[in-house]
């Protein structure tokens, strides 16, 4: 035995003839596991990843900009179209921000519907990226399965809103009209609904050997890393690291509800499935809750038809289905913000992909990129 | 004898399309259920014609070459691929009576030419001069190479129970039961393993890394387009025909019908349903089998996969095989 | 029909003997190579021994040339051509194989080869396992398991070069 690895101590002395060469390749813009126009420029030493540079961009639009030429109004719909997937938590945000700004106050019923209506985004958004893991993990059927559920809560968002993605329904003040008569019942139904499918859920995908084998103990996020970077939402929560705005920074009237803010300490790719999956559970409860108690009245309070906001700066954050989205307003009492600044979870967490994928497989990076579930266009604004 | 052979040769190339259709067809149908779909619904009754029509679609597109291929290897690939398909069809035994090429090596000369599959795999993804392609060929390769071992063995073992290489022996030592019923330990292992492994070979969910779409877009075929696309498509179809029939007249008694014991009431009745009737019914179970597996199950990581062949499956068929004999010498099967 | 088929296979093997030499290409030298390989399996089952076919494929198809590709896939800078040979070079070769050939056709022309008579009967595959572990009776087990050695040594030096050791241990 000893001589062997004299034999092999000397080869590597002399400078090995066995050297490997690295290579490049290029995820993305186009790629599907990037799920919009990301691009990664990968460093692999056969099929391990030795670098990776998110290379942004390809989506920039300039939203932040254009707000500062648009009326506050006018703000909410560019909002919708960051993350698309949390549309109505996003208007939220800014809406939040302007009444923050005014003290105006917000009747009962528009912020009992605000909550109904983000945590309907939220189980929604979770539900596709649930669909979307699996897919990533190359497990089709869970796509559909997610997109099926999915679909019931878009067309109650029709009825309502009107659009589909991109609400803008949710403006200062309150909303932009009372729900359609249905929408309470509607809504009770979808509860019992997702009550019985999220156990198939967890048969399909969690329970599987395979889908544990790929995540658990793959992609390890430190609670330390994870608060450095600034990971916020359930990619900090995977790792044990509390920050649900809701409970923190509580905002219309989620301090007098009954729910848990879910935590995991694990830091692994299974850790932030699990995650997700118990929020949408907590979702539900939320909404129950909500329903339950459906306040009667207006949903709109008192604005002034143009809408100024006094000098000084603004600041409000929100939880999206993705993290801690913040919004900054700096006015100079005029109808248009001077600046305005939005500090996009699906950033932060990107900016942890290099920290936690270097050294793993290719395979993994893509089932570590799913659980930080970005979405593009939130990045690049 | 020309004429012989024509005419077989026509057959098989029928045979081969007919199994593409019907194939394609399938899969789609079987996923679209799984999936709270209808699948394929527009194009005939039920959609049946829809892969007639992708195939027109697909023989219409433009052929594809990417700048910097290696022209030759590029178009040798998908050809090679489709031929080493057909001769696999050689000795499989459809019914008592259809049966190309009664070989007395038939289960070694399948296992043989399956191991040439790889190379039109490697060919393929060297040639079209990119990195996705290659790394898909590379994890083909170490993939097909090592999950070789765990199918030839098991039917290896299962050569030790029939005593014979023999296709048609094979299916005739079944008379009295199939060797899934008769075969004891040995062989309900040998069918598992032969099942997953092969399903490795056939690059199919849970083990289609070399085309892993969400990583590698699409593996080694990613740069081919139209005709020559199809013809991967449709020899992994026709592979997962092979390797189904493989195990069907192997464990499942092939054209044989459901017998116990011998010439018994039961028995007779049995023999009413055509041999052919059989056979097609073993084969698309087991083809169903396959399919179920890719619509639910996620995919295996690289080193997953090479650690379930080597330290799992065959560590089991090596001691499997030895199992085998020993029922074989002592006599124990019945 | 049969000697069709041997002409054209014969015109194959040869062909694709003569590309393997010739091409510049490393990969397609091991695809012809390949041919070449296929084509001699076919003359094998075209004499209706099929075994020896099946074992050509598995062994030199199968095994071989699947080894080779692999080391091509590996190599950096595959694709390239190779140098073209130099004067010398070339001169040696067809010095060396003119020679070969020379001696090659002489021993054959030099002696009258007579067409086989009567059937040719396949060996059963459990007469070769027989043969193949007789002790007696001109049986092969001695370099059964002298190759058996052989390959036991191939493998622990594959694994003794790939076994990548821990600083700590030194």
């Amino acid at each position: 035995m000893e001589q062997v690895q004299n034999i092999v101590s000397d080869r590597e002395l002399q400078g090995s003839n066995l050297q490997t060469q690295e290579y490049f390749i290029n995820v993305g813009p186009q790629h599907p596991s990037t799920h919009g126009v990301l691009h990664l420029k990968i460093k692999l030493d056969g099929e391990i990843i030795e670098d990776v540079d998110p290379i942004l961009g390809y989506i920039h639009r300039s939203v932040e900009k254009m707000c500062e030429k648009l009326s506050y109004r006018q703000i909410i719909p560019i909002t919708s179209r960051m993350d698309y997937l949390s549309a109505h938590i996003n208007n939220q945000a800014v809406a939040l921000a302007v009444e923050k700004a005014m003290a105006v106050e917000v009747p009962p019923r528009a912020r009992a519907i605000r909550i109904l209506m983000a945590e309907l985004t939220r189980i929604g958004s979770h539900q596709l990226w649930w669909g979307v893991m699996g897919m990533d993990l190359g497990a089709l059927t869970p796509f559909f399965w997610g997109f099926r559920d999915r679909e019931m809560i878009t067309e109650m968002f029709e009825e309502t809103c009107g659009t589909r993605l991109t609400m803008n329904y949710i403006i200062p003040g309150g909303v932009a009209t009372d729900v359609h008569p249905d929408f309470i019942g509607k809504v009770k139904n979808y509860i019992r609904h997702l009550r019985k499918k999220l156990p198939e859920y967890d048969e399909i995908l969690t329970g599987n050997r395979i889908f544990i084998e790929r995540t658990r103990g793959v992609g390890y996020l430190s609670p330390e890393e994870a608060v450095s970077f600034g990971c916020t939402g359930p990619t900090a929560r995977g790792s044990g690291v509390s920050c649900d705005i809701r409970k923190w920074h509580s905002y219309d009237g989620y301090d007098k509800l009954d729910f848990n803010e879910v935590l995991f300490n694990e830091g692994d790719n299974l850790a932030r499935y699990k995650v997700r999956i118990k929020e949408i559970w907590e979702s539900l409860r939320i909404i129950e809750q909500v329903v339950e108690n459906f306040p009667e009245g207006e949903v709109m309070g008192k604005m002034k038809k143009v809408i100024k906001l006094p000098k000084g700066e603004f600041y409000q954050r929100v939880e999206t289905a993705r993290g801690e989205l913040g919004v900054y307003i700096v006015s100079d009492g005029g109808n248009t913000p001077y600046r305005i600044k939005f500090r996009s979870p699906n950033f932060s967490n990107l900016s942890v992909l290099k920290k936690i994928v270097v050294g793993s497989k290719i395979a993994d990076m893509v089932a570590t990129m799913s659980t930080l579930d970005l979405v593009i266009p939130d990045i690049d604004r | 004898m020309i004429i012989t052979a024509l005419i077989i040769a026509i057959s098989v190339i029928t045979l081969f399309a007919v199994l593409g259709l019907v194939l394609v067809y399938m899969e789609r149908k079987v996923a679209a259920f799984m999936q709270i779909r209808l699948g394929p619904m527009r194009v005939g009754p039920w959609g049946i014609a829809q892969t007639l029509a992708d195939t027109v679609k697909l023989i219409s597109k433009e052929d594809i070459i990417p700048n910097g291929a290696d022209k030759f290897l590029f178009n040798l690939a998908p050809l090679m691929v489709t031929v080493i398909a057909t001769l696999a069809l050689a000795p499989l035994p459809f019914s008592d009576k259809w049966i190309i090429w009664d070989s007395n090596v038939g289960v070694f000369y399948v296992a043989a030419i399956s191991s040439l599959t790889v190379i039109s795999i490697l060919t393929g993804g060297w040639a079209s001069n990119n990195k996705y392609s290659l790394i898909g060929a590379m994890r083909s390769g170490a993939q097909i190479v090592s999950y070789e071992l765990s199918v030839g063995l098991s039917l290896v073992a299962m050569v030790l129970l029939s005593g014979s290489l023999s296709f048609s022996d094979i299916v005739m030592t079944q008379q009295d039961a199939w060797w899934i019923f008769k075969g004891h330990l040995p062989a309900w292992i040998a069918f598992m393993v032969f099942i997953i492994a092969s399903t490795a070979e056939l690059n199919r969910n849970p083990f289609d890394l070399p085309e892993a779409e969400s990583e590698l877009t699409a593996g080694f075929h990613t740069e081919y387009s139209g005709m020559k696309f199809a013809l991967f498509m449709l020899s992994e179809y026709i592979n997962m025909f092979i390797v189904s029939a493989v195990a069907a007249t192997l464990f499942l008694g092939g054209w044989m019908p459901l017998h116990f014991g011998q010439d018994n009431f039961f028995n007779h009745i049995m023999d009413y349903i055509p041999p052919l009737v059989w056979f097609a019914g073993k084969v698309f179970f087991i083809i169903f089998l396959i399919m179920w597996f890719r619509w639910t199950f996620p995919r295996l990581r690289i080193d997953q996969l090479l650690t379930l062949e080597w330290k799992y499956l065959l560590p089991i068929s090596l001691i499997n095989v030895l199992a085998a004999a020993w029922i074989t010498v002592t006599g124990w099967h019945f | 029909m049969k000697a069709i088929l041997f002409y054209i296979f014969s015109v194959l093997i040869l062909a694709c003997g003569i590309f393997t030499v010739t091409s510049r290409k490393i990969y397609r030298a091991a695809i012809f190579l390949l041919l070449t390989v296929v084509s001699v399996a076919a003359l094998y089952f075209l004499m209706e021994y099929t075994f020896l076919g099946v074992v050509q494929l598995v062994i030199y198809a199968g095994g071989i040339v699947v080894l080779i590709l692999f080391a091509v896939l590996l190599t950096h800078d595959s694709g390239s051509l190779l140098p073209p040979l130099g004067v010398k070079r070339t001169v040696a070769t067809f010095a060396l194989t003119g020679t070969g050939l020379t001696v090659f056709l002489y021993t054959i022309l030099g002696r009258k080869v007579e067409p086989g008579s009567g059937e040719f009967n396949e060996p059963s595959v459990k007469m070769i396992g027989g043969q193949l572990l007789d002790l007696y009776n001109f049986g092969f087990v001695l370099p059964f398991e002298a190759i058996s050695i052989l390959l036991l040594a191939a493998m622990v030096g594959c694994i003794v070069l790939a076994m990548k050791f821990s600083k700590t241990m030194n």
